[in-house]
């Protein structure tokens, strides 16, 4: 306890004394009128052979998502703008049907499962203030959520540094199996309650003409509920509900640089080092190439990712005895994940579709391919479509 | 740690002269962005959030059955 305070302290020292020396663009706004769209579609596909979550012991953690998302943004006035996004996802995952099938009384089928996600707020700037606001709600089979965020920034020396604070909170409402002791007679527990608050500070500070860095420090605490729906764990080769503290508190400190090597291509450099109550400590580093391809502004990135997170306290492949808490979730244990990807970025002269000019017309194409050590991999491919009218 | 506590210090020392409106061409840029990709970002974040336990530093810190 006494090491996490001390490294709370170090944070908010270094990020004190980083705040009253450095200074960070605000968004730009549209043209008052205008209306940018884009739509972004992801189709994700995952497997592994190691989730000691899964119910019948098989380790399947197979799953498919496609996810289709719509961001608008419309500038009503010179100074505001209103924003809205909806998000859609329809899944089938291999650890869902397995319990499914392996709970004979979990009422209709969970085999493939669909979320809808809508979120609407707005953004106002006022000299060199910047104020923002939205939310949102999400509601799928086992889990429904009401959330909203507000965020400020101010720019400070001629626009060079930026200083940021946000605030979000999510009360979620979630459905989980408590008791598998009897498996076909189980039944889904419904309205249990999950509420997080996370906050951030973001700055941003321009170095040259041909560098930026920003910094960011995330504090997020998560009550409630915190187990999730699928996940059982084996206690000397009998399966149970997984059972987590009901609170926890988190904490990341970020950072991002980039820096021009030359008029047409740039570096990306990230790192990021998260740690937690239930005695997770993680590194992050991601470098991304970014090349410009035409004076039409088309580019290219490239990019590697490297993590590692040390396991969660509470994790065992598997218990001889019954613990207080205990989980197997694969996504808890210690492991380093690599993960490379490449992203597309074309741009169109301004089209004309149904009568309708479309400015800043833009395709981009992404693929990512991830894997971590205790066996799980994805890969995605995200297609999106942006324009202006 | 050594690494952000090396990028403050660097930052203190380099000093931070401020860059006029007109010399910022470069990081106007779309390749330049502090995030070139903010909409994918959404989703990629979700998927860290999900196959990792550590969230914060990005949009992604709530929500979704597989976030604890």
């Amino acid at each position: 306890m006494d090491v996490t305070k001390n490294r709370i302290k170090f944070l908010l020292l270094s990020l004190t004394s980083f705040f009253t020396l450095i200074q960070n663009t605000l968004a730009e706004m549209m043209e008052k009128g205008k209306t940018k769209v884009t739509s972004v579609f992801n189709f994700y596909h995952q497997n592994s052979n190691n989730g000691g979550q899964v119910i019948d012991n098989s380790g399947r953690e197979e799953d498919h998502v496609v996810e289709p998302m719509i961001f608008i943004e419309h500038q009503i006035t010179e100074d505001t703008a209103v924003t809205g996004q909806i998000t859609f996802d329809a899944w089938t995952a291999a650890s869902d049907s397995k319990l499914d099938s392996n709970t004979g009384a979990s009422g209709e089928s969970i085999k493939t499962q669909a979320r809808i996600a809508a979120n609407l707020g707005a953004r106002q700037e006022k000299g060199k203030w910047s104020y923002g606001a939205n939310f949102g709600f999400s509601t799928e089979y086992d889990y429904q959520s009401i959330n909203g965020a507000i965020n400020v920034s101010r720019s400070f020396a001629q626009d060079n540094f930026t200083l940021g604070f946000g605030l979000q909170y999510y009360m979620d409402e979630l459905s989980a199996f408590r008791d598998i002791s009897n498996p076909q007679a189980a039944k889904i527990e419904t309205g249990l309650q999950r509420k997080i608050l996370a906050s951030s500070i973001t700055a941003s500070q321009i170095l040259s003409p041909i560098d930026i860095i920003q910094f960011d420090f995330t504090f997020a605490r998560s009550s409630g509920f915190l187990e999730s729906t699928a996940n059982t764990v084996n206690i000397g080769g009998v399966r149970a509900v997984e059972q987590l503290p009901d609170s926890r508190s988190r904490y990341a400190l970020s950072t991002k640089y980039v820096r021009a090597l030359s008029d047409i291509s740039a570096i990306n450099l990230s790192y990021r080092y998260y740690f937690d109550q239930w005695n997770v400590d993680s590194h992050t580093t991601r470098l991304a190439y970014l090349l410009e391809l035409n004076d039409n502004e088309d580019f290219i990135e490239t990019f590697v990712r490297h993590s590692y997170q040390s396991q969660v306290r509470y994790f065992a492949d598997q218990f001889d005895t019954a613990q207080t808490f205990m989980t197997s979730d694969s996504d808890m244990n210690r492991f380093n994940s690599y993960e490379t990807g490449i992203y597309l970025n074309h741009n169109y002269d301004d089209q004309k579709l149904f009568g309708v000019e479309l400015e800043n017309f833009s395709w981009n194409h992404g693929f990512v391919y991830y894997m971590r050590t205790n066996g799980l991999r994805n890969g995605y491919y995200q297609t999106s479509v942006s324009f202006e009218f | 740690m050594k690494l952000i506590a090396s990028l403050l210090l660097g930052v203190l020392f380099t000093g931070c002269a401020n860059v006029n409106q007109i010399d910022r061409g470069q990081l106007a840029k779309k390749f330049m962005q502090l995030d070139p990709h903010p909409q994918e970002s959404v989703f990629r974040n979700e998927v860290h959030s999900f196959r990792e336990s550590a969230i914060g530093g990005n949009s992604a810190v709530g929500g979704g059955c597989g976030c604890n």
